[in-house]
């Protein structure tokens, strides 16, 4: 009120000296606090500044260098190293990373060898200039850059990129299927530490110069994995073929005031750059190398790890009458080698129909174990070793009290816990048999019903997961069945894995690659031998097909037109047994990794080598693209390269 | 209504005073904008950058299953093109063209053109241990031309793939070309 009567007033009165003097101090503290706060304001925008170019500018450095890794190796194909932990010259280190591509997808062998600076002979199509870097590479991998010094159509001179008095570090002639391809060739890596400790993250385009991505990087780190993302050390990045990706971390201190490093992290999955064809013909798959004839009934091969020697399990003429036999032989035919094939009589074992080595490392190593088969009652039998630790006619055959669990077994093995399984047809359930620590001298605890099934059990095996597989039949539709066990070694309930295209009859594992091969009757009533993967036990994959009787039979009547050419059984057995089988009745492998297939009816055991993949005739094969210009459509560019010399 | 009793230089006070805060603080304030929008387009930009390059190589994939089903079925230096199944905002093109056959020969030479028809595809050799060995492969080359774009402002992403059909009817992929 006392203002506005002085304002009302025409100002007649005034201010006095104290009202200014207060107005003043009011309007100074103001002043003071609002200087304050632009002051703040502006370092707020000075940090954030800088926080955001650096940011930005890490942020792009990353991406870049996701985007060259996503380019990695282009038009190499496989053997050159393109991705190699360190920049040139340098020892191995996770802060600097080269990588190399060929863009231009250019590629000719050497056809001369080659000498630093001395012209060598190339693909006149290649087009290769002069100035141009290169990566020379050979059979065995690796690579090393060089630059051409003279280009003349057809042949070309090469100096080393890394400039040696020795000159190349490789060998490189065609006898070693050395080649010459295009190389565009990244570095990244950290400068020199500035006084704050940050440095330049400089990237260097071979033939073009280095450029600094980032100022303010703290520490830059590439970790190598294979496709399982477990980690490859630095050594091996450059060698191994299981490189898979890279990640890619960089810390970054954002402008001159930040109080933290930050970082930035990605991952990037490398791409195929390459393709094999491989030359051999996978389609005669099962090589025959010897026919076992007569074997009266036989019911299975098997062979202990380490030993030379394999049997083949028989009954005699009339199983349940006649006594069992072991037919023992050598499982790879030595230089001068005096040993010859043997029987071995199981006087008080009848109608075996499955057998199995005890586990390696227990008491009851070395032990094979019988399963015979009895409508109601079956037996078990064991045959320990002799004093020299294989089986002979001095082996002590045990055979146990006869029980209803072995009746009619479909298959039996050893389990993770070191007990006897038994898939038991008659009770249509599965067994188990413990042993004790006395191992040899011991007979097995009373046989333990653990599970019961709906269907029809057969053969069962231990897969090199350590879990029990086996088939089981419901009609004439077959399955393979998985029974796991738990961290305590306790067997879980049984669960199918995935269904089988008929009648499965036989199951074992090749020791080889470690995958099942399961024998199935195929409604065609044909007998096929399918690979059951990883992929199918994971129920990603259908089982492969590789041996079908009915085509190889075919198929040995049109190769093989003198049957003096079949390979035959046993010494002074002067008839050549008939191939014409119609069914099999078992599958087994031996430890070489040798396949076995017998046939009841025929009396013999037909002995195979399986075609596995070689790998020296394999091509390599590596594409690229490359853009014209505008409107015009890419061509394809690519090359190839044996990948093996011999 | 209230008479307001103002002084005569007094007048339009709260005006200036107003426009000098403006003058004052408006630069820092449209600094600071525009550096949050750039950094926030960058953001963007970067995001929708990766959103096209993985939307590429979904589409790669989908014409690698068609090729390796029944879904494509083209003669030497025919082609198609197919639209890729739901990529959320993105628009895409997608073309596959079967180029010339190659032939491999097993000493690691490429055999195209004529080169590529003159020679005897089913000879095989035997080795010592009695693997067949063919002396030639015939190898079917298809490129997939792949151009994924989100808008307009931002450059599409183009991804080449070049695949091989091998005699045995599996598809293996021989190289990978992005561009930016």
């Amino acid at each position: 009120m006392a203002v506005r009567s002085r304002f009302a007033g025409g100002g007649a009165q005034g201010f006095s000296l104290l009202e200014v003097l207060l107005a003043l101090a009011i309007t100074l503290v103001v002043m003071a606090l609002v200087a304050q706060t632009m002051g703040h304001v502006a370092r707020i925008y000075e940090t954030q500044s800088d926080l955001a170019v650096s940011s930005s500018a890490a942020a792009l450095a990353l991406d870049d260098i996701t985007y060259e890794l996503s380019l990695v190796g282009q038009g190499l194909g496989e053997g050159p190293s393109a991705v190699v932990p360190r920049s040139a010259g340098s020892e191995v280190t996770r802060e600097a990373l080269t990588l190399r591509s060929n863009p231009d997808v250019t590629a000719s062998p050497l056809r001369t060898e080659l000498e630093a600076g001395e012209d060598v002979g190339i693909d006149p199509s290649a087009g290769f200039d002069k100035g141009a870097h290169v990566l020379l590479t050979n059979w065995m991998g690796g690579g090393e850059g060089a630059v051409v010094v003279r280009s003349a159509g057809s042949s070309v001179a090469l100096s080393p990129l890394v400039e040696s008095e020795a000159g190349f570090r490789g060998s490189y002639s065609p006898n070693l299927g050395a080649r010459v391809l295009g190389l565009r060739e990244v570095r990244y890596f950290l400068g020199e530490p500035r006084a704050d400790g940050r440095r330049d993250l400089v990237k260097d385009v071979v033939g073009v110069g280095p450029r600094v991505l980032t100022r303010d990087v703290l520490s830059l780190g590439f970790e190598y994995r294979d496709s399982e993302r477990e980690p490859i050390s630095l050594t091996q990045v450059e060698f191994t073929r299981d490189l898979a990706s890279v990640r890619v971390m960089l810390r970054f201190l954002p402008g001159d005031g930040a109080l933290a490093a930050r970082q930035l992290a990605t991952t990037i999955a490398l791409e195929p750059r390459s393709g094999n064809v491989d030359f051999e013909r996978q389609d005669l798959g099962f090589r025959l190398s010897r026919v076992f004839y007569p074997i009266d009934n036989p019911a299975g091969v098997a062979s202990r790890i380490g030993s030379r020697f394999a049997l083949i399990l028989a009954s005699g003429k009339t199983p349940s009458q006649d006594p069992a036999y072991l037919y023992t032989f050598e499982m790879e035919k030595r230089f001068l080698s005096a040993s010859v094939d043997d029987a071995i009589f199981l006087e008080d074992v009848r109608a075996p129909v499955s057998l199995t080595f005890g586990p390696e490392g227990g008491p009851l190593a070395g032990s094979l174990f019988v399963a015979a088969w009895g409508l109601r009652i079956g037996h078990l039998s064991r045959i320990a070793p002799d004093q020299a630790g294989g089986l002979s006619r001095e082996s002590e055959v045990t055979t146990f009290e006869g029980t209803e669990a072995i009746a009619q077994a479909g298959g039996i093995a050893f389990g993770a816990d070191d007990a006897l399984y038994v898939a038991s047809q008659e009770r249509g359930a599965i067994f188990r048999f413990r042993f004790g620590p006395k191992g040899q001298k011991e007979k097995p605890g009373n046989p333990e019903r653990l599970f019961r099934l709906t269907g029809t059990p057969g053969a069962l095996v231990e897969g090199t997961d350590g879990h029990l597989y086996f088939l089981m039949n419901h009609g004439e539709r077959g399955s393979l069945w998985k029974m796991a066990f738990d961290e305590t070694l306790s067997p879980q309930e049984p669960v199918r894995v995935s269904a089988l295209p008929g009648l499965a009859v036989s199951l074992a594992r090749d020791p080889v690659s470690g995958d099942l091969f399961a024998l199935v009757r195929d409604p065609t009533a044909d007998f096929v031998a399918l690979e059951l993967g990883r992929g199918f036990l994971k129920g990603r994959a259908e089982p492969r097909p590789l041996f079908s009787l009915r085509q190889w039979r075919e198929g040995l009547l049109d190769v093989k037109t003198d049957p003096r050419d079949l390979p035959f059984a046993i010494q002074g057995v002067p008839a050549l047994p008939s191939l014409e089988i119609e069914e099999l009745d078992f599958l087994s492998f031996d430890s070489f990794g040798s396949l076995y297939m017998g046939c009841r009816k025929a009396s013999l055991v037909l002995k195979f080598e399986l075609d596995r993949p070689s790998g020296r005739y394999v091509v390599g094969l590596a594409a690229g693209v490359v853009e014209r210009g505008e409107g015009l459509s890419p061509s394809i560019r690519m090359h190839a390269w044996k990948k093996r010399i011999f | 209504m209230e008479k307001k009793n103002l002084l005569s230089r007094e007048e339009g006070a709260a005006l200036v005073t107003v426009l000098v805060a403006i003058i004052v603080l408006l630069p820092p304030t449209i600094l600071l904008a525009s550096l949050a929008l750039r950094w926030q387009r960058q953001s963007i930009d970067f995001r929708d950058r990766i959103a096209q390059e993985l939307a590429a190589e979904g589409v790669f994939e989908q014409a690698r299953a068609r090729l390796s089903g029944s879904g494509i079925d083209l003669a030497p230096n025919e082609g198609t093109t197919f639209v890729p199944r739901d990529i959320d905002g993105l628009d895409s093109g997608v073309r596959v063209s079967r180029a010339e056959d190659v032939v491999l020969a097993l000493d690691g030479r490429l055999l195209e053109g004529l080169a590529a028809t003159s020679v005897d595809l089913n000879a095989t050799g035997t080795d010592a241990e009695g693997r067949v060995v063919y002396q030639f492969r015939k190898v079917e080359i298809y490129l997939v031309e792949i151009d994924v774009s989100r808008r307009a402002s931002l450059p599409p992403v183009k991804l080449y793939g070049v695949l091989a059909k091998l005699p045995d009817g599996s598809l293996q992929t021989l190289g990978l070309t992005r561009r930016r």
